[in-house]
Parts: C-alpha cells; sequence; structure tokens
C-alpha cells in the first residue's frame, strides 16, 4: 500500500493570501520578482567574510540586513519577511488567538547566536554561566523564531518548527495546511528562514557540494549548489474565512505529497522513487494527473546527485506528455537566487504563485547545455516568457537524508 | 461524512537511563530508583552536577538492525537513542527490518540539535569567533583565523547532524516510505510529533506510524542554557541530586532517553491480530503568549483536546521543577479536569530527570505502561508546594488501572509551546 492523500472530508479548501519575503535579491515580493523576470542573477560576491579559503566567485547574500553584532542574521531576516507578510495580509488583531498557528522550517535555525556562545565553553576551566551572553542563550534553540514570530503576531494555536534541510518549509506549509484542514486552526503563518553563515557554508564545502561558479540546473556543466540566505513566510488560511474578509487570494493548495527514499543518509535514491511517490501523492490528493500541470518548479540544486535524481523521476511521472512532445516547462528558480536550504521550498512556492498571477514563464538562468536525453525538455534558459493558461504548478523539493515533498498549487480564480 | 480513523498503539520502545527497553522504565518507575550520578569532567564542572545518562548498548544495536546499512558511529547522541528505542520497539512487536521497503508507513520524531553533534564544526567556529576586545558581550568572527579553522571541519561531522536526520535515520533503518519530520524548536516536540502522526493517520497518508522523541541533554553550552532558564536544581545541600516536581524544592536535573510508540489505524491493527495498547483519545497543541491574561486556561484547553470526555485516571505532567511552571500547570489541569478531580500523576523527572523534547513522550511511555499495570511507580511524598496541591497530592495518589483507564500526558514549556496527549487503556 502507498501512503495514501488524505480523504474527502478532510479537504477544506486553503488559499496563499499574503507573502513575505527577503532573498539574495533584497527585501520585499517586488525585489525579487523583479531579478526573476528579469532573468537576470541575484547572486553576488560574498561581503559577509572571506570566500577564498572555500574558492567561492558568488553566493546567495542578501544585502538588505546589515551585520549588526549581537543580532543574529536569521532571525533579522525573518523580521523583515514578517514585516512585509503581515502586511500583505491584513492580519491584525482578528487574527490573533488560539486559532491561528505559526509553524516554520529552518536547516540551523539562529545559527550565529548559537555558535558564538560555544567559544565561552571552550575555554577552561569551564566558566559559570553568566548572564552576559542572556540574549544569545535566549535564541539558542532552532525554534526560537519560530515562537517568538508567534508573540508578535498574537497566535496561541499550533507553533512548530520542522527541521527538514531543503524540504523545511515545503514541509511547514504542508503542515499548516494540514493543521487547517484537520480543524487544528483556521489561519496559520508558515515558511521558513535561513541565514548564510560560515557554519553551514563550511559543510557543504567539506561535502564537496559548492560550485565553483554559477548555479546551473539540469545543465551539462553543472558543478554543484550556491548557498544563499533568505527568509519567506505565506499567509494560509481557509478560502472561506479569506473570501468573507475580503482578502486577496493569491493561490489556492490543491495538493501535497511528502515521501521518503528510506535509501541512504547523503545521496539520493538515483531511480527517483520517493519523489516520484511524493508527487503522485500530490496528484491524489489534488484529483488530477501529470497532464494538468503547467509548469514544474523543480529543486534544482545543480549537484549531481539531485539534478539526476530529479530527471529521472520526472522523466517516469511525466513519460506520456514526454513522448508525446507535451512535457510541461520545467525551471530551477535557485539559479537566479542560490540555495536557500531552510527557506527554499516556501521561495520556491512563493515563486510558483507569481508567476501564476503573471502568467508568465520564468527563467533558469545559467543554463546552457541540458542533460543528456533531457535535449527535448523546455528549462527556459534565457528569458521570461509569457503562458497563456498557467493555472496549475508543481513545486518539488528534496533533501539530504532522502526526504521529498511535491506540492500543487492553483491559480487563484480558476 | 464518515466517522474519523480511530488511531492504536501497539507498541512501545523505550532508552532511559535505567536501559533499553519499556521493562527497565517500568521496573525502575515501581522501584523508586533514580538514574541520577554525578557528571564528570567538563560538564561536571557547570550546574546542576549531576544527571541521568544511559550507557548505550553499541555491541547490541546489530540486534535491531543491519550494521552492513548503517552505524551507531554516522549518528548523534539523540538519533542513536531514537533509533535504539525504535528498534526495540520492532523487536517487540516482530517486525525487525529486514531490507523490505514499505510505503504506508512513517516516522516523525522530536529532537533538538546540540552542539557535540557538530563537534569538529564548532571546534572551527570556536576558533573563527572571538569577543571584542574590551567587551563584555558578543562575538565578532575573525577571517584570519578561516585556514586554521577549517581544518577541523568535516563533512561526515556536518552531514549526521542535520538537523532532519533523527527521522531520516529512522526511515532508512526501517525501510519506512511514508511521511517523514524531525520536529525541532521546544521541549514540546516529541508531543508535536505524536500529534502530527496522529492526524497523519486520521487523515489517510499513512497507516503506521513510529513516533516519539530521543534527546540528551549532556553537552556544555545546553546544560548552561538551561540554567540560565532557571530549570536546574542546584540546591548544594541534601537535596541536590533528586527532583521533586512541585514541591517547595525547586529545580531539575538532566537525563537522557527517548520513547517511540508505535501507532496505527485500529482497523489495521485488528486486521492484523495486534495487541492495541490504548486507543489515541485526542492531542491539543497551544502556543501561550507571554504575560497574556490566562495563561493557564490557554494550557487547560491542550488538556482538554487530550481527553475531550471524562478525566483521566493518570496524568504525566511536564514535571519541570520551575516553581512558576509547576504552578501554572497545576492550575492549568485543574481548569481541565475540575477542581474536585484527583488524578494519579507518574511523573518521570523524579526518576530520570529533564530530557528536552523526550520528557513528554517519555511520561506517555509512564502513563501507558501504569494504567496497564505494566508498572507500579513508586508514590512519592512532597512537602507540596502551595499552588501545586492538585498534582503534588497526586504523586502520592495511584489511580486505576486496566481496560478503560485513561491519561493524559502533557510537555508545558517554559518557551511557550505546550501539547498533550491523551490515552485509554485497552485489555
Amino acid at each position: 500500500m502507498v501512503s495514501g492523500p488524505r480523504t474527502a472530508e478532510s479537504q477544506v479548501p486553503v488559499v496563499v493570501t499574503g507573502l513575505g519575503l527577503v532573498t539574495s535579491a533584497g527585501a520585499g515580493v517586488d525585489s525579487a520578482w523583479k531579478v526573476l523576470s528579469e532573468g537576470t542573477s541575484a547572486l553576488s560576491e560574498l561581503t559577509l567574510f572571506d570566500p577564498g579559503p572555500y574558492g567561492l566567485e558568488i553566493a546567495g547574500e542578501s544585502h538588505s540586513i546589515e551585520r549588526v553584532p549581537g543580532q543574529d542574521r536569521a532571525l533579522q531576516l525573518l523580521d523583515l519577511a514578517a514585516d512585509e507578510v503581515l502586511g500583505a495580509a491584513g492580519w491584525g488583531d482578528t487574527q490573533r488567538g488560539p486559532e491561528t498557528g505559526v509553524v516554520l522550517g529552518t536547516c540551523q535555525g539562529a545559527i550565529e547566536s548559537a555558535s558564538a556562545i560555544h567559544r565561552s565553553y571552550a575555554s577552561r576551566p569551564v566558566p559559570e554561566p553568566t548572564d552576559a551572553d542572556r540574549k544569545a542563550f535566549a535564541e539558542y534553540r532552532p525554534g526560537f523564531g519560530t515562537t517568538r514570530l508567534a508573540k508578535r503576531v498574537g497566535a496561541e494555536g499550533p507553533t512548530s518548527t520542522v527541521g527538514m534541510v531543503c524540504v523545511s518549509s515545503s514541509v511547514a506549509l504542508m503542515h499548516a495546511v494540514d493543521l487547517i484542514r484537520c480543524g487544528e486552526a483556521r489561519r496559520v503563518l508558515a515558511g521558513g528562514f535561513e541565514a548564510f553563515t560560515q557554519f553551514v557554508l563550511t559543510g557543504f564545502h567539506c561535502i564537496g557540494a559548492l560550485a565553483s561558479g554559477p548555479l546551473r540546473p539540469f545543465d551539462q556543466n553543472r558543478d554543484g549548489t550556491v548557498l544563499a540566505e533568505g527568509a519567506v513566510l505565506m499567509t494560509l488560511e481557509r478560502e472561506d474565512d479569506a473570501i468573507a474578509r475580503g482578502a486577496t487570494i493569491l493561490a489556492r493548495v490543491i495538493g501535497c505529497g511528502v515521501a521518503a527514499d528510506a535509501f541512504h543518509m547523503t545521496a539520493p535514491d538515483p531511480k527517483g522513487g520517493g519523489l516520484e511517490r511524493a508527487v503522485r501523492q500530490a496528484f491524489a490528493e489534488a484529483g488530477i494527473g501529470p497532464a494538468d500541470v503547467d509548469y514544474i518548479s523543480a529543486h534544482g540544486t545543480g549537484t549531481a546527485f539531485n539534478d539526476g535524481m530529479e530527471s529521472v523521476a520526472f522523466a517516469r511521472i511525466f513519460k506520456e506528455l514526454a513522448d508525446a512532445g507535451q512535457m510541461p516547462p520545467l525551471t530551477g528558480v535557485k539559479s537566479v537566487f542560490g540555495h536557500t536550504l531552510g527557506a527554499a521550498g516556501a521561495l520556491d512556492a512563493a515563486m510558483a504563485i507569481l508567476a501564476m498571477r503573471h502568467g508568465v514563464l520564468t527563467p533558469t538562468v545559467s543554463h546552457v547545455a541540458p542533460l543528456e536525453g533531457l535535449e527535448d525538455w523546455d528549462f527556459n534558459p534565457h528569458q521570461t516568457r509569457p503562458v497563456e493558461g498557467m493555472d496549475i504548478v508543481l513545486s518539488t523539493n528534496s533533501a539530504f537524508g532522502g526526504n521529498n515533498s511535491a506540492l500543487l498549487l492553483q491559480r487563484a480564480g480558476v | 461524512m464518515s466517522a474519523p480513523r480511530r488511531v492504536v498503539i501497539t507498541g512501545l520502545g523505550v532508552t532511559s537511563p535505567f536501559g533499553v527497553g519499556p521493562a527497565a522504565l517500568a521496573d525502575g518507575l515501581s522501584a523508586g530508583r533514580d538514574g541520577f550520578a554525578p557528571l564528570e569532567g567538563r560538564l561536571g564542572a557547570l550546574p546542576p552536577g549531576v544527571g541521568a545518562k544511559l550507557d548505550l548498548p553499541r555491541k547490541e544495536f546489530k540486534l535491531w538492525f543491519d550494521t552492513r546499512v548503517l552505524r551507531l558511529s554516522t549518528m548523534t547522541r539523540q538519533t542513536q537513542l531514537g533509533c535504539i528505542a525504535a528498534g526495540d520497539l520492532l523487536k517487540s512487536l516482530d517486525m525487525v527490518p529486514d531490507g523490505s521497503k514499505h510505503l504506508d508507513r512513517g516516522a516523525f520524531l522530536g529532537s533538538f540539535i546540540v552542539p557535540p553533534d557538530f563537534a569538529k564544526q564548532v571546534r572551527a567556529i570556536r576558533i573563527l569567533s572571538h569577543r571584542p576586545e574590551g567587551e563584555e558581550t558578543g562575538f565578532v568572527l575573525d577571517d584570519g583565523r578561516l585556514a586554521e579553522a577549517m581544518k577541523f571541519a568535516s563533512a561526515f561531522d556536518f552531514l549526521r547532524a542535520l538537523p532532519n536526520m533523527p527521522s531520516s535515520h529512522l526511515s532508512i533503518q526501517t525501510g519506512y516510505q511514508g511521511p517523514a519530520c524531525t520536529y525541532l524548536g521546544s521541549d514540546a516536540s516529541g508531543m508535536q510529533a505524536i500529534g502530527m502522526a496522529v492526524q497523519v493517520i486520521r487523515s489517510g497518508q499513512a497507516t503506521a506510524m513510529i513516533a516519539g522523541a530521543a534527546f540528551s541533554p549532556f553537552q556544555e553550552v545546553h546544560l548552561a542554557w538551561q540554567h540560565k532558564r532557571g530549570l536546574w536544581n542546584t540546591d548544594e545541600g541534601a537535596g541536590g541530586d533528586r527532583v521533586r516536581p512541585y514541591s517547595t524544592q525547586a529545580g531539575s536535573l538532566p537525563g537522557e532517553g527517548g520513547a517511540v510508540f508505535y501507532l496505527e489505524e485500529r482497523e489495521m491493527a485488528e486486521a492484523r491480530g495486534a495487541t492495541i495498547l490504548a486507543e489515541i483519545t485526542g492531542y491539543g497543541q497551544r502556543m501561550i503568549i507571554p504575560d497574556a491574561a490566562g495563561q493557564a486556561d490557554v494550557r487547560a484547553e491542550a488538556l482538554r483536546a487530550a481527553l475531550p470526555d471524562g478525566t483521566p485516571d493518570w496524568v504525566a505532567p511536564s514535571g519541570l521543577g520551575r516553581p512558576d511552571m509547576d504552578r501554572l500547570d497545576d492550575e492549568a489541569h485543574r481548569l481541565a479536569f475540575g477542581a474536585q478531580s484527583a488524578p494519579a500523576v507518574v511523573a518521570v523527572t523524579p526518576h530520570i530527570g529533564f530530557s528536552g523534547p523526550a520528557t513528554g513522550p517519555l511520561g506517555l511511555a509512564a502513563a501507558l505502561l501504569t494504567g496497564r499495570g505494566d508498572a507500579t511507580p513508586a508514590r512519592i511524598t512532597v512537602d507540596a508546594d502551595p499552588g501545586c496541591a492538585t498534582l503534588a497530592g497526586g504523586l502520592a495518589r495511584a489511580g486505576r488501572t486496566g481496560a478503560g483507564a485513561t491519561a493524559v500526558a502533557s510537555s508545558f514549556t517554559v518557551d511557550g509551546v505546550h501539547a498533550a496527549i491523551g490515552v485509554r487503556i485497552e485489555a
């Protein structure tokens, strides 16, 4: 038996009514959309620290926030995104209370605060804990950002933090949808956040996953990923509530799927079995099939393993369409913003929503030569182009440890 | 609309300072023992200087898992504690992983990444960061030390400590290919993992889930952090090596462990002839806004959601030992179940200490064992904090056991995140 779609009685329509984000393109939805839709890259020279030892040319640093000693970078990003989404969604006092939840995904949370206090405990003799680092202690746990945000919005409902690396925020969005569908909450502020730190960069450098140049999803010359930072938040709520309060509905979440490879802690299932199951689960939940998908927003990290696995999975899922020359276009927004880890899934979904609203297909920048066998696939490598009837987007993500997610989003008004 | 799927517990796996397995926990509780001992080395130099650790059965790991696939050395301490608990659980169900894949089963764990999991990374960061001269607070990173720091960074160290590894390892070890998720961030995340696993089954996304939590607090920064939150017992007198929540003696002690439950749809369990230990009666989770009015009311809502009908025979409350939290806990239980209700209390912290996100699931495990009559925890008489009379009195009371008995376990955290799960014992 395959893990199944949610039952019909739990299918309360859930919609997205607000977006707020900070990316390597700057603060705000408009900044990100401008860079993406113009087909340029938000990746730039790293200024946070010396990139020399890592051999980096570019990175996805957000220049919208200043480095302030004593302020955790991840929390700064989260605050900026929260400012935007709460204003955009029109959430205020009415949304406070036990029917509102907060679910965030992150890989390392406020890691700057955490890593800073380690040094205190490297000295000998071990120091008696003092009040001097009170703030860093407070921010030490990975869920601090979530509970702080919950307190800010007055959310007294379910509050949790998902730590699933690259699928953290897509799983957080799905978790939010589940909470609304099962009646645990009427609305949830959800998304993810991740800061650019040497802590994480060093880890990716060690595993040899960093690109020497641009991030080139599904390209023959891809040689790794480009790390980035960001925070992406969405307000999700019951569709009837959104309509009743006159909210602008940006998109409807029509299908969610998660599946584990159960294969290896570092390598994905090379056959893409987990990703395929996640996608098919989302299809089953939405009651649609591959032919209904107008656009695929792939994880597209630019690493050999990930892109290879994704290609195999998509080739199988969309085989009939590909054979008929009707494979939906597939792009990777990480080529523009870099890989934001804990924020990646929500960023991919946010950009997919904007693409639907604008009726355009955004490009996979830096993509030159498709992987062997995928020459007929449409990666839209050059520039944004208008598309008729872009109503349903499939957004997928995968993570170390073999976790996969698939989110089906439908354009509002369809 | 059809009735929602009913979810039952058909298996329990435990790692605790008393050893591996529910029986070890039951024996320790029934004998009134505790697992506390002085901490050694650098840990011993920090408050509270005492803790309850488990001597991990490394050699026996192959009893539960195929060590050709994965070894204990590939896991952090939390992942080890969780996987061993799950391995013992599956062995008890005669479901030892055999390489088969299970598309309809998943794994949710609550955990918390702590710095020893990043030992080499942390060493690198320690080299990189320093406090500005003349400053009493704050740190800066020194790029000039990067080359030296990089010598200590390790790819493997980084990967094994990624936050999703507790649940990912479990799915890899068991071959479970359904939903897998690690919940982080609060001491209630273990209960959240169980609650969300119940929801996953109810909504039809999986037919069975392993869910619970595993955690080890034994690291300098973590001990120091909890100390600054006022969690540890720093009594230098005779009471310094014990935990007595709801009493006039404040403070807890650190402990490590894990508890995982095999949850499945009742219909499936009955069809395969499984022994049903208990049925889940409900799950509630709430967030408390600091300084807001009605904090106990919000906590009470979570408790009522866990057991919507009736009053519990047993409660397994947080037992933090921090007076302000204990008093709110007591008030919430009175509000939820009535001032006249007198539930018996099963508290694990006096025996095995406070193990962060694993405390709630370990409490649920203890309540389950007690409700079924598999454990008879020694009753504890404490000098009650006047604001905690209900729960303090419950420590000395015994409750109903056997089929139909009910229990509610909860994690009420300093962070403001609160979760509760209720069960009804089966024959």
